[in-house]
This record gives C-alpha cells, structure tokens and sequence, in this order.
C-alpha cells in the first residue's frame, strides 16, 4: 500500500513538474466548452434575406415584418434585376432572396391561391434548408392569422409543434453531454498512453518492472492521479454548462456519475492498452488521437446524429464507446430518463470496460517476456 | 559461495539464438565483469537474471532463488541501474530516493536514513531539492547506483554503468563500486570498456551469445598470452 501511495505521489510530481501540459488538463475543457457552446451552433440567426417586391403589396409586407420579427432575419430590399441579385450572392451580402410577384395580392384575392419564390445560396447546404423551413413556417403561420377571419378557409388539420426537452432548441445543450466524453478521451485516454508510453521511451518502466511493485501497482499508481483528473473534468464542464449555457440537469446525479465513472474506467483502459502497443510517447499520441478522439467526435452522435452516418459507418460506430455513453447521459442530463430504462447501453459499456481492462492488464504482463 | 549460478541459460527470439547456454557462477560480495561486444549477449541475459525476459531452457539462480519460479522472492534482494535510464529527470535529488526507497518497502525513518547519508557520501547537500536534470552526467550516475542500493540489496546489477562519460569520472564511479563490494555487496556489471576488466575480481567474455572465457583478469591474461584484456577481447572475437 505504501509503495503505491509512494508511485502515485510520484505521478503527480511528474504531472505538476510540467506546467504546460497541467495547464492544457485544465484549461482544455473550458476552452473546449466555450468554444462549442458559443461558437459552434446549429441554429441560425441573422439570416440576410433579400426581398424583391416591386409593387409593394401589402400581403408580403405582412409577411416580411413577420420574419423580421422573430429576430431570425434581417431585411434588406432588393431592386427586380437578376443580376443585381446574383451580385448580392456573390458578394456574400444575402444568403436568401424572397422574390413576389407583381399580382400575389390580387391572385389571391382573385383565386385564393398564389406564389412565391424563395432562392437560397446552397453553397452551405444545412443552412439553406434551415431558412427555407424558417420562411415556410412563418408563411404558414402568417397564413392562418389571415384566415382567422375566414372561418372556412383555415386548412382541416394543421400541426402545432412543441419541443420538449429543449425548447429554444440550443445547440450547447446538445453539445455538452459530447463534450464531456470526448474531454475524458483526451485526458484519461491520451495523458494515460502518454504517460506509460514515457516510462517505456525512457527505459524506466524496467526499473519499476524489476523492483517488486505488482503490474497491478505500477497501473493504478500511473493511473490513479488521471482518474482524479478527469473527475475533475467532468465536474467542471457540468458546472459550466448548468451556470453559463444555462443546461439544465434534470436526470439523478448519482446514475451520472455512476456510469461516468465507467465510462472514465473505460476510457484508462484504453489508454493503458495503447501505451501497451506503443513503444514511444509519439506513437501512443497519434494511435489516441487519431484511433480515437477523431471517431468519438464523427462517429459518436456528439455532433452528427448516428442515424444519418452511412449504414457502414453505423455500423462502425457501434464499437465507439462514446457512442452509448453519450445516450445515457444525454437521456439522464437532458430528459430525466430513469438509468434501468437505459440498461442495454450501460451493459454495452460495462461489458467493454471489462474487456478493455482485462486485455489492457494482459497486454502489460505480456511485455515482460 | 555462489550468489548467481547460472546452468545452461539460453534465450531465443524466434530462430535467433541471443544467448547460447552460458554457465557460469558469481562469487558473494565479488565483482563480476560480464563482458563482450555490443550484441553480444550481454544484456539479454542480464535481463533473464533479474526477471525481465523469461529464459527459453536453462536454469539460472539468484540470491538462491530460481528466475523461472520465484521471481518475487529475487526483486527484493537485488538492484538495477539500467543502461538508458537512472533517475527520473523531473523529480529532485531527495524524491528520487524517497521513491525508490518507498517501492522497496521502506519505512519513512528508513528513508530519511538513506536519504541523508546518499547525500552526504555524494557531497549533494547544496543541491538536495534541484532536479535531477540539472545534476551533470557523473553524479547522476552515482547518485543512481546508491539509488540503486538505497534498500541493501545483496546483488547489484550494472549494466553499462559508464556510457558516455570521461575517464576521471569513470574511475570515480569505480570507486563508489568498490565501496559497495567492500561492505559485501555483491557487484554484476556489463560493460564494453575493456579498462574496466581489469577492476574485477572476475571476468566472463561474452561472443555471439556465448561465454568464450571465464576467470580472473590476471588468469585468462595467462592462459590467452595477452598483455592487456583489450588485446585478450581482440584475439577471441578474431578466431570466431
């Protein structure tokens, strides 16, 4: 017991003797934090749309303060000349143009029914369908207020959409649970391979293989201090995101913690089996990085849903830890879901931090013949 | 009496054979010199000794206890200053010995014991709390091997204790060796620096994974006709 108290201490020593890398521990989630919560969004605002209406009628004035209102939009009016348009394109000055006809009004009041046109710079194409469907709802909904007055116009069915769970649909609150897995993948992941890997490259891991330290103290004395760490981590963004992005945490905390616990066991089992594989710091450093943060970001449903990869990549993503991880802890932060319902997926990561571990421990042995 | 009895040891990676039955037996509180070329052997068995590498046949023993079976029991009876690597580089004089003394079981007092006495013999009292980094390349070593024996240990393993550093500093370090082997330790060290031979009590020479000769420095100089153990090494590595 002494002896691993004593590598431990030591662990530690190395890590604050190194101020860089402790700064980066710490600072990486905030940064990482911020970053995504304010500058990464899903959500559109201050869209430039142009609008083309030559004869100023009133029904696409209506509809044009509407959009403005909702904040979403910012008008400006464009003269009825294609190229003047194509102009404001390339320029990059709108991102959509409404174009009105010269007779919408008396279609409508003629027919009952009319056009409009909607041109969308599809160079960004997730943005351009995301205006598309913001014009479409408030025309839609412009529609009703108008035949609120004509009873027998207003269409048999019509849709009302609430969004539970997250209202204002803010990315951040997405973003948050995907952060917290991949900031456990760097820090237990990488730091932990990093570190084992160090004591190979230098020749000191014989030292401690030769002294009468058990494998299983060397491990947790190198790992130990990282677990801590990511403890830590974990605490801090879900301290972030509740006070700054206003995230709410309605799940019990003592599941979340549960399974990221796991999930952080997990993750120092990967990174013990890396540093296994691995014979310089360099070599555990690319094998984290790319075998693992890259997929845990594109494969993981952190920013790109699951269901919309390529059958081949689903399939792939199966194997991603973070993957069932971060179901679980968006189901406990975000929806309250109770952890027995969550249970095939907290199986899927007890069964690989099991296996992780005891192929990692395996692994270590091995080295010595 | 023998501490290291070594029958038939050999190691083979695949159908590369590293060490070749080798046999031989280290006397309590000697100096043995295992020497040889670089790739000749000389570090693969030393690792077979102290538990690093498992042998492919053979059988070898240490401080009484076989490599093959009872590891545990040898790890505590021997030191290891390896080759590549000392002390750690980020820790300070005292926290170097406080680890390796902590993973060798001692107590606090124990310690405190060593620590202070390790810094005295070495004249380090000034730099007690500097890294190791900034120590030069001769106290490191030194430093290291009493690092090594900060638990008493009956054996020292050395392997190329002196790479890289001057003549001066060498025999300095020599000296810190006989030291040791005076108070009963007994001293196993590899090295390729054919001077160092003759500060042994006895040599084995190590080629291609064998051991072509085996005794004193001053009995293998006669029965080889060599004025120095430079030209002794010389003269087995031309007949292979």
């Amino acid at each position: 017991m002494k002896a691993l108290i004593g590598t431990i201490k030591k662990e530690i020593q190395h890590i604050i003797r190194d101020p860089r890398t402790l700064m980066l521990l710490f600072a990486m989630p905030v940064i990482q934090l911020l970053m995504f919560g304010y500058a990464v969004r899903n959500e559109v605002t201050e869209v430039d749309l142009g609008v083309v209406d030559y004869q100023n009628q009133t029904y696409v004035d209506e509809l044009v303060q509407r959009l403005e209102a909702t904040g979403y939009f910012k008008i400006t009016r464009l003269p009825n000349d294609q190229n003047e348009i194509y102009d404001a394109f390339e320029k990059g000055k709108i991102s959509a143009v409404l174009v009105a006809k010269d007779d919408v009004e008396t279609e409508l009041k003629r027919m009952g029914i009319s056009e409009l046109q909607l041109l969308l710079d599809a160079s960004n194409p997730n943005l351009a369908s995301i205006i598309e469907q913001y014009v479409r709802v408030n025309l839609n909904l412009h529609q009703l207020d108008m035949n609120r007055f004509q009873i027998s116009r207003s269409p048999p069915v019509s849709v009302s959409a609430r969004y539970l769970f997250n209202p204002e649909l803010k990315s951040s609150w997405l973003f948050v649970p995907g952060l917290i897995s991949v900031i456990l993948m760097l820090v237990s992941t990488l730091m932990t391979s990093i570190t084992i890997a160090r004591e190979k490259e230098m020749g000191s891991i014989e030292l401690l293989l030769v002294s009468p330290l058990q494998p299983y103290q060397i491990i947790i004395g190198k790992v130990f201090p990282y677990l801590v760490l990511s403890f830590v981590n974990v605490a801090s963004i879900v301290f972030l995101a509740i006070t700054v992005f206003d995230v709410p945490f309605v799940g019990n905390w003592v599941a979340f913690w549960g399974v990221s616990t796991l999930f952080i066991l997990l993750a120092l089992s990967l990174g013990i089996l890396i540093s296994g594989v691995s014979s310089s710091q360099l070599t555990a450093m690319l094998l984290s990085m790319v075998g693992l943060l890259l997929p845990t970001i594109i494969l993981s449903g952190f920013i790109f849903p699951v269901k919309n990869l390529h059958i081949i990549l689903q399939y792939i993503s199966a194997v991603i830890p973070a993957r069932w991880y971060l179901v679980v802890i968006r189901g406990i932060m975000l929806r309250g879901t109770d952890i027995l319902i969550l249970w095939k997926e907290v199986l899927i990561l007890f069964v690989m931090t099991s296996g992780l571990l005891f192929m990692s421990i395996k692994t270590f042995k091995e080295r010595l013949q | 009496m023998s501490i290291v009895s070594v029958k038939n040891l050999t190691k083979k990676f695949g159908s590369f054979t590293a060490v070749d039955s080798i046999s031989f037996e280290v006397d309590k509180g000697k100096i043995f010199g295992f020497l040889g070329a670089n790739g000749a052997g000389k570090t693969t068995a030393m690792k077979m000794l102290i538990g690093l590498l498992a042998p492919t046949s053979g059988q070898a023993t240490v401080a009484g206890f076989d490599v093959a079976s009872e590891p545990e029991s040898i790890r505590k009876r021997i030191g290891y200053m390896s080759q590549k690597f000392s002390l750690y580089e980020d820790l300070t004089v005292r926290e170097n010995i406080r680890f390796y003394g902590g993973i060798y079981g001692l107590t606090d007092e124990e310690i405190d014991q060593a620590s202070d006495k390790i810094v005295e013999e070495l004249d380090l009292q000034e730099s007690r709390k500097t890294l190791v980094a900034s120590l030069p390349l001769g106290w490191k070593q030194k430093l290291a091997f009493s690092v090594a024996s900060v638990h008493n240990p009956d054996i020292i393993f050395l392997d190329e204790p002196t790479g890289g550093v001057d003549p001066v500093t060498r025999r300095r370090f020599w000296d810190r060796i006989y030291q040791s082997a005076d108070q009963g330790v007994t001293v196993f060290v590899t090295t390729h620096y054919m001077d160092e031979a003759e500060y042994c009590d006895r040599v084995s020479i190590m080629v291609e994974g064998r051991i072509e000769a085996l005794g004193s420095p001053n009995e293998l100089k006669t029965e080889y006709t060599a004025d120095t153990m430079d030209d002794l090494f010389v003269q087995l590595v031309r007949s292979q």
